[in-house]
């Protein structure tokens, strides 16, 4: 990982400010429900760092953990980025950084992983933050 | 002796060949796996049966049944009320169908159907050749299969084909459509193991050369086997095969000993659209023909998005394949090869695209179809036509597809139908739709064709630019048994902030009737099907677009698997959309929108196009409450809704009066 990025993504302060921007979107999310983000190449040769955000008494707060592999990864959804929606997304507030983290999902910058079922993922209360990224929750032939 | 349509479409309608069997011409049903009309254990129910009775009597060539789970964990289930095959219990209803497929002169293909990574549809967990989590909540989480788990899958797949055969099938097809089991183990998305399954080409290969050998030695040399396989999987993002893999493994598929190959497009979880209304007709049959170069000595099936007969007649010719794979063409006209033998093809029902069925199928719902309200509803004697009882003079209020789906139907009963239109022709919002779809505009005016060729052939009477009204109604109403009033529903103007500026807002449905100037800076109020549809083509007219809609989000009336495609083309085409957001004030220069929070901004705008509220138009069945013997309302006149609503209602209402 270039220095850069680790310091984008470690830079927990400013990713706070962004959460705390749009708490609307994780107002429904039962504590303990979590999301990590990592670059894509820390996603495939493992042992850095990753960002999370977690539910935390009412609100969501930005953390970092050690990410060690998909197989043993403790968030319920997983997004691996390119080294460039992250830049572009360090630094945003409000409904501007889920437009574009949106605009990356749809082109293939940023990927996700569904690590809990949908009921799950429902119960945990993440049915909005799903919804405002466009993430299709059925099964989706297309 | 030679029909018209054969000679027309004389590639189409030769006779072919898979493995020892001849077919009586080049069209082969595609597995339409799941209906979801059985039981939830994999019997196959009566309804189920008397679906597959039209389906064998499509005069298709090859018919293949819809995929069964070989396993008795269910770890290959794929949905909820899919047929089974791991026992010989389940055999007395496969018998019947092969029975079926046989009396109609059809070869007869089952399809096992092990889904992999979409199944354990009643399990807490999916299995697959390597733990990759799932991209969709809709499906289970993975677990990795061991050696001994892929012996036994094997003999189970071979055991289930075996038991096809002696049910009387002629052969078997296995499947890697759309990211099933066959597909996670070649794919390398799915496939990271580091043993002898994965890694390589080769290697990733390897369950399905032993699929493969252990099918054709269980049902022996003289039974053919199909295998689908991905031409691409579109699923380069998420790492997995290219193109050039793909075909690898096809090669490598059609040295192991199968009797044909049948060419298939994407995942379930690939971002773009493989089978949908957007993708224009004919867009693979590249692959197919990319196939059919490779492996010029084994036939090719191929039909995904190719619902033109003329079409796949000249690939035929052109020898970029060898039979029509079809499937939903066929649900939304199981004619549609009758028609096409007797040179009928403007009678034909398309397929819109519009993923009706898969949408209700994700939804763990039977299967149903814009186009075709009979389907599903075989086993039903309501929703067979039946000369009616008594025959009743009809009068039809509106010729939308509600009106003239109905006043089909019901003159094909016997009854006398007149069709009563305000407007200057047939189709009424339809006609509309058409004219604006962003997908395939050509799908739904083939639609609108077929109702206004159907009209003329059964020789309804219409009256054009004819509104009835009380008036007019007591000048005719001695001479109508019934009346149905199939009206449609409108904007309702009065939902909406009145202009300062007169002829500022306009009604949406007024601006897709063509009946109203536009300028260059619209605002659109409501984001549902109807403002999305109207929005997204202005902006491709280069028109500055901006949509404003009360709900959370935009498209909450689309059918569910439809509703990423708008939201994807309103982002792709970058037009601001506004939700949870209200226009509180329109005047000369724009429209002043506030949203929930009570927030106020302004979007500068010449034209306001109001696209909700919609309202039926139901005044009328009140007037008439008291003018005639029978009085019936269909469609949009009940509560705004949808096509498929629209012709379901017609269709339903032709079938009883
Ligand atoms: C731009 C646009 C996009 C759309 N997108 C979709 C979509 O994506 N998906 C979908 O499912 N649906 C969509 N629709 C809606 C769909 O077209 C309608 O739901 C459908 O046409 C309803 O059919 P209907 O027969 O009930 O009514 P209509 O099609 O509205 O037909 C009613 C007819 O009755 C006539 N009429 C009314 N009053 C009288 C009278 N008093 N006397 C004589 N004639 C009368 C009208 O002129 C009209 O021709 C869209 C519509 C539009 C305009
Ligand atoms: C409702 C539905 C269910 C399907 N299920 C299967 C399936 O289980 N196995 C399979 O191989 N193909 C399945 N298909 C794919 C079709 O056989 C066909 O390849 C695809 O729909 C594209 O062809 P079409 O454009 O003629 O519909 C299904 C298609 C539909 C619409």
């Amino acid at each position: 990982m270039t220095t850069a990025l680790i310091d984008y993504l470690s830079d927990l302060n400013t990713w706070q400010a962004a959460l705390d921007s749009q708490q609307a979107v994780f107002a429904a999310m039962l504590p303990g429900a979590s999301i990590g983000i990592i670059p894509k190449r820390e996603f495939h040769s493992p042992g850095g760092n990753m960002l999370v955000w977690e539910a935390r008494q009412g609100r969501m707060v930005a953390l970092e953990q050690g990410f060690s592999g998909i197989r043993s990864v403790g968030v319920d959804l997983l997004f691996v980025s390119d080294d460039e929606a992250i830049e572009a997304l360090h630094g945003l507030r409000g409904s501007a950084a889920f437009e574009e983290m949106k605009e990356f999902i749809r082109q293939g910058s940023i990927l996700f992983y569904v690590l809990k079922t949908k009921d799950a993922l429902l119960d945990l209360g993440f049915e909005e933050f799903l919804e405002a990224l466009g993430l299709a929750f059925i099964g989706a032939c297309r | 002796m030679t029909k018209p349509g054969e000679k027309k479409l004389a590639h189409l309608f030769q006779p072919g060949k898979i493995g020892k069997f001849e077919t009586k011409n080049r069209v082969k049903y595609g597995a339409c796996c799941v209906s979801n009309y059985n039981t939830r254990d994999g019997f196959i129910t009566e309804r189920e049966l008397a679906r597959t009775k039209v389906i064998a009597g499509t005069g298709s060539g090859i018919i293949t049944n819809q995929g069964a789970y070989p396993d008795p964990k269910g770890e290959g289930k794929a949905y909820f009320r899919q047929i089974a095959l791991f026992d010989d219990k389940f055999m007395p209803q496969f018998e019947k169908i092969a029975g079926y497929i046989h009396d109609n002169g059809g070869v007869a293909i089952q399809q096992i159907l092990h889904a992999g990574r979409y199944g354990g549809i009643d399990l807490g967990y999916c299995i697959q050749p390597s733990v990759v989590p799932q991209t969709l909540p809709h499906f289970r989480p993975p677990r990795e299969v061991s050696k001994e788990d892929i012996r036994q899958m094997v003999k189970e797949h071979a055991e289930a084909a075996r038991r096809a055969v002696r049910a009387g099938f002629d052969g078997v097809e296995i499947t890697s459509f759309m990211g099933y089991l066959l597909a996670n183990f070649n794919s390398k998305f799915t496939n990271q193991r580091t043993d002898e399954y994965g890694g390589s080409v080769e290697n990733r290969g390897r369950f399905m050369r032993e699929l493969i050998y252990a099918i054709k030695d269980s049902i022996g040399e003289e039974h053919p086997l199909v295998v689908r396989l991905n031409g691409a999987e579109l699923m380069d993002r998420w790492g997995g095969n290219s193109e050039d893999e793909c075909f690898e493994l096809m090669q490598m598929a059609g040295k192991s000993g199968l009797d044909m190959i049948s060419v298939t497009v994407g995942w379930q979880e690939a971002p773009v659209s493989s089978i949908g209304r957007d993708v224009p007709p004919g867009h693979w049959n590249r692959l197919a023909a990319r196939a059919k170069k490779l492996l010029p000595d084994i036939p090719i099936a191929f039909g995904v998005r190719l619902p033109d007969p003329v079409m796949a007649n000249e690939c035929i010719e052109k020898g970029d394949f060898d039979f029509w794979e079809v499937c939903r063409p066929l649900l939304a006209d199981p004619e549609l090869v009758r028609k096409a033998a007797e040179d009928r093809l403007d009678e034909v029902r398309p397929c819109l695209g519009d993923m009706l069925c898969l949408s209700r199928l994700f939804r763990d719902l039977p299967y149903l179809c814009t186009c075709n309200p009979a389907l599903g509803h075989e086993v039903e004697p309501e929703y067979h036509i039946k000369p009616a009882a008594v025959k009743k003079k009809i009068m039809v209020i509106g010729a939308g597809p509600a009106g003239m789906e109905f006043a089909i139907n019901a003159v094909k009963r016997g009854h006398e139908v007149t069709i009563f239109e305000k407007g200057d022709s047939l189709g009424g919002n339809l006609a509309s739709y058409a004219a604006h779809d962003l997908a395939n505009p050509e799908d739904l005016q083939k639609l609108l064709a077929q109702y206004k060729k159907m009209v003329e052939k059964l020789g309804i009477e219409v009256r054009l630019n004819t509104e009835v009204n009380p008036k007019l109604m007591r000048s005719i109403l001695h001479k109508f048994d019934v009346a149905v009033v199939a009206t449609g529903a409108r904007i309702d103007l009065g939902g909406v902030p009145a202009a300062e500026q007169q002829g500022l807002v306009i009604s949406a449905l007024d601006a897709a009737a063509g009946n109203a100037r536009l300028g260059s800076k619209v605002v659109v109020l409501g984001g549902g099907k109807i403002g999305l549809v109207l929005a997204e083509f202005l902006k491709t007219k280069g028109v500055d677009v901006t949509i404003v809609e009360k709900a959370k989000r935009i498209g909450e009336d689309v059918i569910p698997a439809w509703k990423w495609r708008h939201t994807s083309w309103v982002g792709g085409l970058k037009i601001p959309v506004l939700t949870g957001s209200g226009a509180q004030k329109i005047a000369g220069e724009g429209v002043t929108v506030i949203n929930e929070k009570g927030e106020e901004s302004f979007v500068a705008a010449d034209t306001v196009i109001a696209a909700a509220p919609r309202k039926s138009n139901q005044e009328l069945a009140q007037e008439l409450e008291f003018m005639v013997d029978e009085l019936h309302m269909i469609g949009d006149a009940v509560s705004p809704r949808g096509l498929y609503q629209a012709i379901h209602e017609g269709y339903r209402l032709g079938m009883r009066i």
